[in-house]
């Protein structure tokens, strides 16, 4: 698989993302599919759900091989809980 | 199995993670059952290794904070497995959570250099129906 660089921001990513998830997921996987993971291109607004998040990543690649993807766990607003404080997360 | 030491009142395993090159690098991380996702690494050592980097994320933090953060991926030997495993990226000791702790026993002995064992478990067995 070719590598992808981030070509927006973080909060850009974020920002798109979220705005797509609210448009085009929510309506159509919640509740059903809640606890699944949906990775969102926010260039082209295309979209994979898979109770894997790799492999929703990895079809959404697929399709769009420079895709700049926003992952998000259905029915939650985190993909996940750190169960600390981390100094900055910033990669 | 795999064998850790509590340190500090930290649960400590070793575990190695493969580079985008093969590169092997082993890292000392704390078994965290407060998060759940598969491991943590700080973004230099994603960079060091050329993690692929899949996508962004929201995580909650400890103290009801958010904050943003990239999602890579990695393989890891875990149990004289190679697993290709989620890796997010934190600017903090490295954590194994409990996605990478499914289908295994835990226990710590929290002590100054009590040991911490995890144990795959074995799939649970269907009981044959009796016959009456």
């Amino acid at each position: 698989m070719a590598t992808v660089k981030r070509r927006y921001s973080k909060e850009e990513i974020a920002r798109r993302g979220d705005a797509l998830y609210e448009e085009k997921v929510r309506p159509l996987f919640e509740p059903s599919h809640n606890g699944q993971f949906a990775v969102i291109d926010i260039e082209t607004g295309e979209f994979e759900v898979d109770a894997n998040e790799l492999d929703a990543c990895h079809r959404l690649r697929a399709r769009f091989p420079k895709a700049q993807p926003w992952l998000v766990r259905i029915g939650s607003r985190y993909v996940c809980r750190f169960g600390f404080v981390p100094r900055k997360a910033r990669a | 199995m795999i064998r850790g030491v509590v340190t500090r009142y930290e649960g400590i395993v070793r575990l190695s993670v493969f580079g985008r090159r093969g590169q092997r690098e082993a890292v000392e991380a704390v078994v965290d059952t407060g998060y759940d996702g598969f491991l943590t690494l700080p973004p230099t050592m994603i960079r060091e290794l050329e993690l692929e980097w899949l996508s962004d994320g929201h995580a909650v933090l400890a103290d009801g904070s958010e904050c943003l953060f990239g999602v890579h991926e990695g393989e890891v030997l875990w149990d004289r497995r190679r697993m290709l495993i989620r890796i997010d990226a934190s600017d903090a000791t490295p954590l194994v959570g409990m996605r990478l702790l499914e289908g295994f026993e835990l226990t710590m002995q929290v002590r100054q250099d009590g040991p911490v064992i995890i144990k795959r478990m074995k799939p649970p067995n269907k009981k044959p129906r009796r016959r009456r």
